[in-house]
């Protein structure tokens, strides 16, 4: 499909002219981005899978209400980081746990690339699920700041503005996640004591 | 490493590690950390915990799965309404009773209250229609009839001890409520007649009182007149006392005759000196 080196908005519009390829394009596009942020954020991989899905859904229903004031891709991050507050708040009264709860065998397996020695996959994989279980004990307003500020590298007022939450909430919930986070890393990960 | 920073500067410290402080506050920060080990050592640790996390996010979108998304989209469209393959697909994932329990989980407490209250009104309305129930309300008061084994319970709204054994009666006579209503007629009216009765008994008692006063009073009163004239028939002799007596004597239903004798008999003890009694005797 030529829809390949068109931008996002370009495709947008065609999707809205009423070509059903079109928005699988974006899907196809933001998928793996959109999939990691819900997991940062939720901690589950079926729960993410479910909140990637319903984000292009939502989306997709809403094609008419894109005017393009924004970047798609901050229209569907937007609508990601909805769907996962609002499935975050419904756990929070189910009073589910999310990420700690999520054992190494069903959590998100990473493949290492082929070169790579034995026991540097090893390690790696040791290293990145220190990081799956320390960033899943965070609480989740800690986790959402943290997750906000470094997937998806928006400013302190962006992620003020999707949380409707202060400024200085902001700075300080994502200055509790790091110090949190530090004392977690050394805590899961042994050859991270050095932090 | 233990957190041994001490520095209340979070907000600063935060701006200063993402670059987001403006540049009067990026030199003042940056003087203070000349001076302070330990933010330093907090700004260099939260360098390690950033690139920690970022490798990590590097692996996810290396390796996150693909949404099955895109083939059920042109489809979707198609049908153009929510709930089609999509949301088959994530809401498939959760069984109703989850969603039963999140929906009861999420609702305030005033609707759940509601809620309740709602389904025990249905459900005693279903038990009135299986057991074929019947209200009626009328002068007689409120009837409940479960047509179960074809009997009228009523509830009388001013019910009297009276009232309560015919309802007791009814609770446990199988009778029909045109029955009921003749026979509680009935009772009404054989209550009236009995009143009516008593009011006639209580009159004519007064009647036999009075007439009984009356006789007493009559002979109370022949009593002293016959008193009267014994007394001076002691004091009188001659036809004119015999003439009196004989006319008190017939007052008092007395023989003449007889009395003559026993005047005669005082007068003779008089005459020989003897003791008089006090009273003549009666023979009657």
């Amino acid at each position: 499909m030529e829809t390949a080196e068109k931008t996002d908005e370009q495709i947008v519009a065609r999707a809205i002219a009423g070509d059903p390829e079109a928005f699988g394009v974006i899907v196809r596009r933001w998928e793996r981005r959109i999939f990691a942020l819900a997991y940062g954020i939720l901690g589950r991989e079926e729960d993410a899978r479910d909140a990637a899905q319903e984000t292009f859904i939502a989306a997709f229903r809403n094609l008419g209400s894109f005017r393009g004031e924004a970047k798609v891709s901050s229209w569907l991050h937007r609508i990601a980081v909805n769907q996962c507050i609002t499935r975050q708040r419904r756990a929070k009264v189910r009073g589910e746990t999310s990420l700690e709860v999520e054992t190494t065998e069903n959590g998100v397996q990473f493949a290492a690339p082929i070169n790579t020695s034995p026991a540097r996959v090893v390690e790696g994989r040791e290293r990145t699920e220190a990081v799956r279980r320390a960033v899943g004990t965070l609480p989740p307003e800690l986790r959402e700041v943290l997750v906000l500020k470094e997937f998806e590298e928006l400013t302190f007022q962006e992620i003020a503005d999707s949380l409707d939450v202060p400024l200085s909430t902001v700075k300080s919930r994502l200055y509790t996640a790091l110090k949190q986070l530090r004392l977690r890393l050394e805590k899961f990960s042994p050859e991270a004591a050095h932090i | 490493m233990t957190d041994m920073n001490k520095c209340d500067r979070a907000a600063e410290i935060v701006s200063y590690f993402y670059n987001e402080a403006d540049e009067q506050a990026r030199r003042s920060f940056a003087q203070h950390l000349n001076a302070c080990a330990p933010c330093r050592d907090e700004l260099a640790a939260f360098g390690d915990v950033r690139d920690a996390v970022r490798v990590w996010h590097t692996e996810l979108l290396n390796h996150a799965p693909a949404l099955a998304l895109p083939a059920m989209l042109p489809e979707y469209a198609r049908n153009g309404r929510a709930g089609h393959a999509p949301t088959t697909v994530v809401a498939a994932r959760r069984s109703a009773l989850a969603v039963l329990r999140e929906f009861f989980t999420l609702t305030p407490v005033w609707l759940r209250a509601g809620m309740v209250a709602a389904s025990l009104v249905v459900c005693a309305l279903a038990a009135l229609t299986v057991v074929n129930a019947e209200f009626r309300w009328d002068n007689n008061g409120v009837a409940f009839n479960t047509h179960l084994r074809g009997q009228v319970n009523m509830n009388q709204p001013t019910s009297t001890p009276q009232a309560a054994q015919v309802v007791a009666t009814a609770n446990q006579s199988p009778f029909t409520q045109a029955e009921m209503d003749k026979l509680t007629a009935e009772r009404d009216a054989a209550q009236r007649e009995l009143a009516a009765t008593r009011t006639r008994l209580d009159t004519t008692e007064r009647q036999v009182n009075t007439l009984n006063a009356s006789l007493a009073n009559s002979k109370a009163a022949y009593r002293q007149t016959l008193a009267s004239l014994r007394l001076q028939r002691g004091g009188q002799a001659g036809g004119a006392m015999h003439n009196r007596r004989a006319s008190g004597a017939e007052l008092a239903g007395i023989d003449p005759e007889e009395d003559d004798l026993r005047l005669s008999q005082l007068l003779t003890e008089v005459s020989a000196g003897r003791n008089v009694p006090q009273s003549i005797p009666n023979k009657r």
